[in-house]
């Protein structure tokens, strides 16, 4: 499924602010987290890949999530973007042991809007600060959030198919369960 | 330390919405269907209007006014209201449809005048206007309730009324008897003209006749009497010249008397000859009176010539049957006053708007109640939301995120595969 222009143009946006924030925090290597798989680390790292050579000129790399433990050494130009760490499933914060710790400048915290609560961001924030991880800032994947605009026409191209049917995801709902 | 007070946007609305878009469809549903239920398994109700007109009756008996009170609007709603409410006219109402038997304990018809009651106003509309709704579960029934009602009322309401003129009635009639009895020659009264086997418009409009034909008997006997009054008050030839002298003799005591002491042989003698006179002209009277009495064992006799006496004799048959008259015109205007006073009990006179058969049951239309059910699922539905939205914690908006993080929020990654 192609991405329509306005998608485009605000993942472009996104990932502009994030080098940006980044940049001026002079982070070189940042690891994604959040409290649940399924947020959308890997599709933040996608965007990343995908719109970093157009917002910035140095190099950059996105790693899977099995590279978490390799120890990255400080590096004076580029960036690694680590995909990442669910900090409230499975391990949880453990992972980050001091040595997986001292390999990354700083943490970004993607939340899913209308499912993450504050309680579960609240907790993260505190795990981080615990492990004297930086966050360099948060990202609201709007997964489960359209605008009214959105959902008029996600629905609007649903229906017009035959047969008509929702698009996925339209009507999706998830409840966390309590951390 | 303080809470800080959640993200609310027309935006934030409408994502609680969406995520709560089950209950948004299912309440609604659930009221739609509750309201076809509702409207199938509940009870169809028809109700029968009617529009009454309770106008003054001041001067129903003529002899016993002082009896019927003074009627206002001001006194008679209440009354008129008491009597819809009464328990007795519910009963006979009951009892007229057949809703009663004879032998239900006073406890069933505790209960069936209570549900009655229950199904019907009686509501003032101002002046001597009453509005009468009735229900019932067929339009049948609430038609047939509504004539019973009123029926019932209008008899209950009338009673009074109605005692008083039969009672007048029975004394002109026991009047007309006794007239009657006196005087077996009169020929019969137009009044007594058979009515059964009539209904009640060609009975009434035979007493109009017989009243107005009673009226012009009663005109033409007074005219009768009054002509033969004046026949028999004037007097008799021989009376005429008695009294011619006794005028004459007295102007001449006047003048003697003017002329004369007491002692004059002349003054006496006038004097002698008034006396004389007025002793003759009261002979002439009285051998009238005798001849007038005489007349009355005769009277009537045919063939017998016009004399004095016969005169006098038919006088008498005039003044019978001036009385007998009077007493037949006033026993007609009773009878004719009972017939529109049970004319009015027939629901001919007052009710202004008879009742009517319904076709509609009562109450909105199936789509309205659909429509009003689809509403009020809608606003349950909203409620519901805004309800679980109050105990839900989760992040309503990338300022919450900064807040909740303590770093900037990068932006918002939108919807869409990557």
């Amino acid at each position: 499924m192609s991405k329509s222009s306005e998608v485009r143009r605000a993942e472009h946006s996104l990932v502009a602010r994030a080098f940006h924030i980044v940049q001026a925090a002079n982070a070189r290597r940042i690891l994604l987290v959040s409290p649940h798989d399924g947020d959308g680390k890997s599709r933040f790292a996608r965007c990343i890949q995908e719109y970093a050579s157009a917002v910035t000129e140095e190099p950059c790399q996105v790693l899977s999530r099995s590279s978490v433990r390799v120890p990255l050494e400080p590096m004076e130009r580029g960036y690694f973007w680590v995909d990442g760490v669910s900090l409230l499933e499975g391990e949880g914060a453990a992972v980050l042991f001091p040595a997986v710790r001292a390999s990354f400048d700083g943490a970004v915290l993607i939340a899913r809007g209308m499912v993450t609560t504050r309680k579960e961001l609240a907790a993260c924030a505190a795990q981080l600060r615990d492990l004297d991880m930086p966050v360099l800032g948060g990202v609201w994947n709007a997964i489960e959030s359209p605008t009214p605009a959105q959902m008029a026409r996600a629905f609007r191209q649903g229906l017009l198919r035959w047969p008509p049917q929702l698009p996925p995801g339209a009507l999706a709902r998830q409840f966390r369960r309590s951390s | 330390m303080n809470k800080p007070l959640r993200e609310v946007n027309a935006e934030t609305l409408f994502q609680l919405a969406m995520r709560r878009w089950d209950l948004i469809v299912l309440l609604p549903l659930l009221t739609l269907l509750g309201a076809g239920i509702a409207w199938r398994v509940l009870p169809t109700k028809y109700e029968s209007t009617a529009r009454l007109l309770i106008p003054e009756q001041q001067t129903v008996n003529p002899f016993m006014k002082e009896m019927v009170e003074e009627w206002s609007v001001v006194q008679r709603m209440p009354l008129v209201e008491s009597v819809f409410l009464s328990h007795d006219t519910s009963e006979q109402v009951l009892r007229r449809l057949g809703r009663l038997e004879p032998s239900s304990s006073a406890k069933e018809v505790n209960d069936a005048v209570m549900e009655f009651q229950g199904s019907f106003d009686a509501i003032p509309l101002g002046g001597e206007l009453v509005l009468i709704k009735v229900r019932g579960k067929t339009p049948d029934e609430a038609y047939d309730a509504a004539r019973a009602l009123i029926e019932t009322f209008t008899e209950r309401i009338m009673r009074p009324q109605r005692e008083t003129v039969r009672a007048s009635s029975l004394f002109f009639e026991e009047q007309l008897k006794q007239l009657r009895g006196n005087n077996p020659e009169v020929s019969p009264s137009l009044g007594e003209l058979q009515e059964e086997g009539k209904g009640p418009i060609e009975a009434e409009s035979n007493l109009r006749r017989a009243l107005a034909e009673a009226e012009a008997r009663l005109a033409r006997v007074s005219y009768e009497v009054k002509r033969s009054q004046e026949a028999l008050s004037q007097p008799s030839p021989g009376e005429s010249e008695l009294r011619k002298q006794l005028s004459s003799a007295r102007r001449r005591l006047y003048r003697l008397e003017q002329r004369y002491g007491d002692r004059h042989p002349e003054l006496a003698t006038a004097k002698l000859r008034v006396r004389e006179l007025q002793r003759a002209v009261k002979r002439e009277q009285e051998g009238a009176y005798d001849v007038l009495a005489k007349s009355e064992e005769t009277a009537g006799t045919a063939g017998e010539p016009k004399t004095a006496a016969s005169e006098a004799a038919r006088h008498q048959t005039l003044l019978l049957e001036l009385r007998e008259a009077m007493a037949e015109v006033e026993l007609l205007r009773n009878q004719l006053l009972t017939k529109t006073l049970s004319t009015f009990g027939d629901g001919k006179v007052w009710q202004v708007e008879a009742p009517v058969l319904p076709t509609q049951p009562l109450g909105p239309p199936f789509w309205l109640v659909l429509l009003a059910a689809l509403l009020a699922g809608i606003v349950l539905a909203l409620l519901a939301v805004a309800f679980f939205a109050a105990f839900d914690d989760s992040m309503r908006s990338e300022r919450e995120l900064a807040d909740a993080i303590g770093a900037p929020s990068f932006g918002r990654m939108p919807r869409g595969e990557a």
